[in-house]
């Protein structure tokens, strides 16, 4: 199949994050009839008053937060496979969910509910991410030599699986209604989302995305192989190191405000290369946007399903994405 | 005419020789979630696990035939105190099955099925194999109630008679059995909770979880007269959506306080939250509290109901 142009896709994907955007503020579990959604979305006298506030400090900040949320995935995954050159790496293979869950469990489980009030869970998974990201660095560094990429995945390996006994532990002998709640933020949900929660993930999704743009270049010559892009001036382990930060914030940041999600960071990439091809040019603002269509229908999802009961994210999100991502898949194949 | 007199006495003797008969045989016989045991003899050195558990054999004044007690959720009442301070305890949480074995019981009383888990103590009929016997709290045990019939008292008397028969202190359970339905009476004859629609919120911040339609919780608002919006929802809590509060704008929040998540953090929740903050409830102080432990169906479940009657009442 060849790539469709991206001034189609494009636009067309923008759109659709539009109408999804849309949807996610006007459909809930309270419901709200046809006139009151637009004068509520108008700011209207006669809206409503607990629906209005319902739409404009529930949903709205709830609905870019998924959409930035599943935009930041969706971009350190490219990032990552780039980088490692490896088609199965995620956002998450640096250790940074499974540290992320662990500080995160025990915060809920076993710190005092007063300190994780004051702190709050976000600050302390983004501290677990980060952590785990730096032990990962640390394994992976070899002085004098550098870090190959597979030396980075098996680091991140050990680490991941490292934090997840740690997790299972904790949840083991944790009280069980406390790992009920801990179990709520491991399979992620954006319920509890609020306007304070979004400019600082707004910024670095939009910073990052506009730095990933302008190396696109650099990032398109890593494909080719180490050797060719050493021979072309490219300081490896600078781009690299850069990169694993770049995902290392914007991977810890979306976990500390939803929890784990998982999927977006491993196959919207591949979603995004097979409508639009490998150059980086077109497939970081495809793959973004298409992040956070995934996550911001899902969500939507996961609120109307069983409403009034809510759903984590984890529950749905491969369920409902999986399939087409499957049909693009076989269409690919048909058509090489 | 005669030969019908003289029967009567005799068909009288009969029948109650027959029950007397089934009695004996029936009085050995326990029937719990994973199946029946029968006792040789009444059991001398029963361990109790989860708080509920342990309560009952207290109320019941079972102290000196319990050899172990495990996994506490709070402070045991004052009432029990000293006699809960004589019994050993095994573990903090369930303990190992070596442990439990190793205690020579020949009693397991369990407050959740989950302390016959494989990876905790193993099923009820290994222990029958062993010649243990074993009970698990009836409202715990789901093969007894369905997903949407909601429990009642009937699930506290059945587990004090159920056990008092086996101990062989039935009378110091009709007692208990009595005591309670008067004091539930009491506590309920008003109906001080009115009607109005109550919110329950037991815990986690991003989607409050409630009750159900069917548990020791949503009974507890029935009794006084409270009705809870979530009681359409199937099973014992669910975890609803902020939206669907703020819908239903309940006339009052009955908070249930835990270790795991207090009365005081989910309040200060609500009136931080610009939307939640707007609620009649919040907004008037409409708050109730009400500790865990007296939401479950078991011997505090009654110091539950007087407790919310009298806050109730206070709120009028």
């Amino acid at each position: 199949m060849k790539s469709a142009p991206l001034t189609l896709v494009l636009p067309l994907i923008a759109l659709g994050l539009a109408a999804a955007m849309l949807a996610g503020v006007f459909w809930g579990t309270a419901a709200i009839s046809w006139p009151d959604r637009w004068s509520i979305l108008l700011r209207a006298d006669t809206a409503p008053r607990n629906l209005s506030l319902i739409v404009w400090e529930w949903r709205m900040p709830r609905v870019l937060l998924s959409g930035l949320a599943g935009a930041a995935l969706a971009l350190a995954g490219v990032l990552m496979q780039t980088a490692l050159r490896n088609p199965l790496a995620d956002p998450y293979l640096m250790g940074l969910s499974s540290g992320a869950s662990a500080a995160a469990v025990a915060a809920i489980i076993w710190l005092p509910g007063g300190l994780v009030e004051q702190l709050g869970v976000p600050l302390i998974a983004f501290v677990g991410a980060l952590l785990a990201f730096g032990m990962t660095l640390g394994f992976a560094h070899r002085p004098g030599r550098g870090m190959t990429p597979l030396i980075v995945i098996l680091a991140g390996v050990a680490v991941s699986l490292m934090f997840q006994s740690v997790t299972a532990f904790l949840l083991y002998f944790g009280d069980p209604h406390a790992t009920r709640n801990a179990l709520g933020w491991l399979m992620g949900t954006a319920a509890g989302s609020r306007w304070g929660d979004v400019p600082l993930l707004a910024t670095v999704v939009v910073i990052l995305g506009i730095v990933a743009m302008l190396g696109r270049g650099v990032l398109d010559t890593l494909l080719l192989g180490d050797e060719r892009a050493q021979a072309l001036g490219i300081s490896l382990p600078l781009v690299r190191l850069s990169i694993y930060s770049a995902v290392a914030l914007l991977t810890a940041l979306t976990v500390a405000n939803l929890g784990i999600v998982g999927f977006v960071g491993l196959i919207v990439p591949h979603m995004a290369r097979l409508l639009v091809g490998g150059r980086h040019g077109g497939l970081i603002p495809v793959a973004m946007l298409a992040g956070a269509v995934v996550l911001v229908l899902v969500d939507l999802a996961c609120r109307l399903l069983l409403a009034p009961e809510e759903l984590p994210l984890g529950v749905l999100l491969a369920l409902l994405a999986a399939p087409p991502f499957i049909i693009l898949l076989r269409r690919v194949n048909h058509a090489l | 005419m005669k030969p019908l007199h003289r029967l009567i006495p005799t068909s009288t003797l009969a029948l109650g020789l027959t029950l007397a008969l089934t009695q004996v045989s029936l009085a050995n016989t326990l029937e719990s979630c994973g199946g029946s045991f029968t006792f040789d003899a009444a059991p001398e050195r029963a361990i109790t696990l989860n708080q509920q558990a342990t309560e009952v054999m207290l109320a019941l004044g079972l102290e000196e035939r319990m050899v172990g007690t495990a996994y506490m959720d709070d402070e045991i009442p004052e009432q029990w105190r000293d006699a809960y301070d004589q019994i050993p305890v095994l573990a903090e949480r369930y303990p190992a099955a070596e442990v439990v074995l190793s205690a020579d019981p020949d009693f397991l009383f369990a407050g959740f099925a989950s302390a016959f888990s494989p990876d905790n103590l193993g099923s009820e009929s290994d222990w029958h194999d062993l010649g243990v016997g074993t009970y698990i709290v009836d409202a715990s045990c789901s093969d007894w109630h369905a997903a949407d019939e909601p429990k009642t008292t009937a699930s506290i008397y059945n587990d004090l008679r159920e056990v008092g028969r086996v101990f062989e202190v039935s009378d110091r359970a009709e007692s208990l059995i009595e005591d309670i339905e008067q004091r539930l009476a009491a506590a309920t004859e008003g109906q001080p909770g009115n009607n109005r629609s109550v919110f329950v919120y037991d815990s986690n911040l991003d989607s409050p979880f409630s009750v159900g339609c069917c548990g020791g919780p949503a009974l507890l608002m029935n009794l006084v007269g409270l009705e809870s919006i979530s009681a359409g929802e199937e099973g014992n809590w669910a975890t609803l959506s902020w939206e669907f509060v703020v819908e239903n704008d309940p006339e009052l929040i009955v908070l249930i306080e835990a270790d795991w998540s207090t009365a005081d953090e989910k309040r200060r929740h609500m009136e931080s939250d610009p939307v939640l903050s707007e609620l009649t409830a919040v907004q008037e102080g409409n708050y109730l509290v009400i500790p865990f432990s007296e939401t479950l169906l078991g011997m505090r479940f009654v110091d539950g109901v007087e407790r919310l009657a009298a806050e109730l009442e206070a709120l009028d």
